[in-house]
């Protein structure tokens, strides 16, 4: 795949009229807005990955899901939205996007809220895939212009969360832990079946240190990230965080499975590099731990054959 | 620059490791001049006067007003006397005011009054929000790195201040609250950077009866909806411990501030993380023994403390901590003193309007 634009701008707070007015002026440089203007069904995926306040960093905030909704209202008023996200080990969705302020604003701007989990799905193929030769896909998607709307942060297990992570709770199923050991490779494959059109990227309070993407350390990264293609926007996100993009193996699968370029050029606004204090040392222990831990938890399941 | 010709009042331990070796720095710099001195124990005005190289001494402040017309006065005498004394010189000079500001709110009231009727500025001192580590944590909470701020618990501890000065007006009925505590108090309001609506307080005198308060632990409410809790003794069995522990949304704080360490943990503490703070926190301490840094403390600050309020009051720019900021602390304080007493919550409206009524009687 060849070189693709990517947006990127600041933006000091959650603002909701500045982030809209800067998404106007960016997004006809990253092109692909004429199919937003025209589409009639519109699926928005949050980012909720654990019961954690907004100021943390750890989920899109709902102010920037407003200066989204708003964004698109404004060119296209009539377009069905749908805010989605599903259930997972330590997500109960329905609760959270009451307790954070996302239903107020969803309903503000016209807008369904659609819990995969529970939404109506249909059995598709992917014989070209290694894990998910067949899948139950969640039917909001079919025939929708898809957004994803992540955070940007560190990850102990897939080094960072951006726009390719955000599908991984396209899944509706809810023990989506049991993937973590080929995550990677799960992360890519999910980005071949639910492939964005428009990746904006929350990156306001983003979250670095080993302990994302739940319990990291909120980073005043003050930045948005947008672009059609998720690798790329991926793999500036990566650089930025501090990662070597070519070393996050997610970003370079999908972009082996066609999910989009490692080459891009940026457009936009000059962003100053911020340290999101990721300690190798903190990472190795970590890692560790959880190896540890999960083969703890198997020994003490399975005690009782002994 | 225009020199500011500077006095003080009150030749205590405070004057003499505080505020006099910091003007001596600011006069060699050219920013200040100290004029005079005042301490009603001549000898003490006497032997301070040629300790510091200070041209004249007084007995009597009313005197020394006339008789240099200071540009800024600092009030350096133990706080009950500290309302009277700066009553006389704000007609004078700017005045910069030993903390707690005074004893009472209504004090305050009467003398935020004063100056805003004579043109002048009232600061009050506060040393500890200049340790690198408070800094640090003031930055780290205000960008935001440990989410939203919910709430700050403190711990002030000393023993009764015998061995820092051989005055006894420090056990009038308010006791221990007025030792240390403001310097918490400060502390926690420019972290939680808010306003008390609400105060609630639990203690007393804990001895046999010693008749003022040793010991109190309280609650306040912010109006920004932060919490801040915290004890203060005179008898718990450590010398000196001043810690504030910042809990916020995306993390938790730990300040240190006699040790001058800050740390933040986020998401599960483990002994790793602990002991890359040990390892940080020993070189800090073994680094500020041998500067003698950690034995200096607090009084370390005293010089950017000054220039601050000089530079302020020169300029017309914005004090470290105005007659506004002063009261604010003051009905913290006040407040713990009355839901001791009363045995009920203390109401920022209700002190308010007390130390409004207070003031009118005090004219």
């Amino acid at each position: 795949m060849g070189e693709t634009v990517i947006g990127v701008f600041r933006a000091t707070s959650y603002d909701i009229d500045a982030i809209r007015r800067k998404l106007e002026r960016y997004a006809e440089s990253i092109g692909g807005v004429d199919k937003l203007e025209s589409a009639d069904k519109i699926v928005i995926k949050i980012n909720m990955c654990d019961a954690r306040e907004p100021s943390t960093g750890a989920i899109t905030h709902p102010k920037f899901l407003e200066a989204v909704l708003k964004w698109i209202r404004n060119m296209n008023p009539n377009s069905e939205i749908f805010v989605v996200e599903s259930d997972a080990t330590r997500v109960l969705a329905d609760l959270y996007v009451r307790w954070f302020g996302y239903l107020k604003v969803i309903k503000k701007y016209g807008a369904r809220w659609a819990n995969l989990s529970k939404w109506p799905t249909k059995t598709k193929e992917f014989p070209h895939l290694k894990i998910f030769r067949r899948m139950e896909v969640p039917e909001i998607f079919s025939g929708a212009y898809f957004i994803t709307l992540p955070k940007l942060k560190t990850n102990l297990l897939s080094d960072i969360t951006c726009c390719l992570k955000n599908q991984y709770g396209c899944m509706p199923i809810v023990d989506k832990d049991i993937y973590h050991p080929t995550l990677h490779r799960a992360i890519a494959e999910l980005n071949v079946i639910f492939r964005p059109s428009l990746c904006i990227v929350d990156g306001i309070i983003g979250m670095g240190g080993a302990q994302g993407p739940a319990f990291g350390v909120p980073i005043p990264s003050r930045i948005v990230i947008m672009g059609e293609d998720p690798v790329a926007v991926d793999a500036f996100a990566a650089k930025y965080i501090g990662f070597n993009p070519k070393k996050v193996k997610h970003i370079k699968m999908a972009a082996k499975l066609g999910v989009g370029s490692l080459r891009y050029k940026v457009v936009g606004e000059r962003v100053k590099k911020v340290n999101f204090e990721n300690h190798r040392w903190e990472f190795m222990a970590l890692r560790l731990g959880v190896k540890r831990q999960t083969q703890a938890w198997s020994s003490y399941r399975y005690s009782w054959r002994r | 620059m225009v020199v500011i010709r500077t006095a003080v009042i009150g030749a205590g331990a405070i004057a003499r490791r505080g505020h006099l070796p910091a003007l001596k720095l600011l006069e060699k710099e050219g920013l200040v001049e100290i004029i005079a001195i005042v301490d009603i124990k001549e000898d003490l005005a006497r032997r301070v006067t040629k300790e510091f190289d200070i041209p004249k001494y007084y007995t009597d402040h009313n005197e020394m007003l006339r008789a240099e017309e200071p540009d800024v006065t600092i009030i350096c005498t133990p706080t009950p006397t500290h309302f009277g004394i700066a009553k006389d010189c704000i007609e004078f000079s700017h005045l910069l005011i030993e903390k707690p500001l005074c004893i009472k709110l209504s004090e305050a009231l009467v003398l935020r009054d004063l100056a805003e009727k004579n043109n002048r500025i009232i600061g009050e001192v506060y040393n500890y929000r200049y340790f690198p580590s408070v800094l640090k944590a003031l930055k780290r909470v205000r960008e935001g790195y440990l989410g939203k701020l919910v709430s700050i618990q403190g711990t002030y501890f000393t023993h009764f201040p015998v061995a820092w000065t051989r005055a006894t007006w420090l056990y009038h009925e308010r006791g221990v609250l007025y030792d240390g505590l403001p310097h918490m108090i400060d502390l926690m309001l420019l972290i939680g950077n808010g306003r008390p609506l609400r105060v609630s307080a639990f203690g007393g005198d804990m001895l046999e009866d010693a008749g003022f308060i040793n010991h109190a632990s309280f609650a306040v409410e912010l109006d920004n909806r932060v919490f801040l809790t915290g004890v203060n003794s005179w008898i718990v069995g450590t010398s000196f411990v001043f810690m504030l522990e910042l809990y916020g949304t995306g993390g938790f704080g730990y300040l240190d501030v006699r040790g001058d360490f800050y740390r933040e943990y986020h998401g599960t503490r483990t002994v790793v993380h602990d002991l890359f703070y040990m390892k940080d926190e020993f070189i800090n301490f073994a680094r500020s023994v041998l500067s003698g840094r950690f034995f200096v403390g607090a009084l370390a600050h005293y010089p950017i403390l000054l220039r601050q309020f000089l530079m302020g009051v020169e300029k017309g720019e914005k004090i470290p901590v105005s007659i506004d900021d002063s009261i604010e602390r003051l009905i913290i304080l006040e407040g713990i003193v009355y839901s001791i007493k009363n045995k009920e919550i203390a109401d920022r409206r209700v002190l308010l309007e007390k130390a409004e009524e207070e003031s009118l009687k005090m004219g």
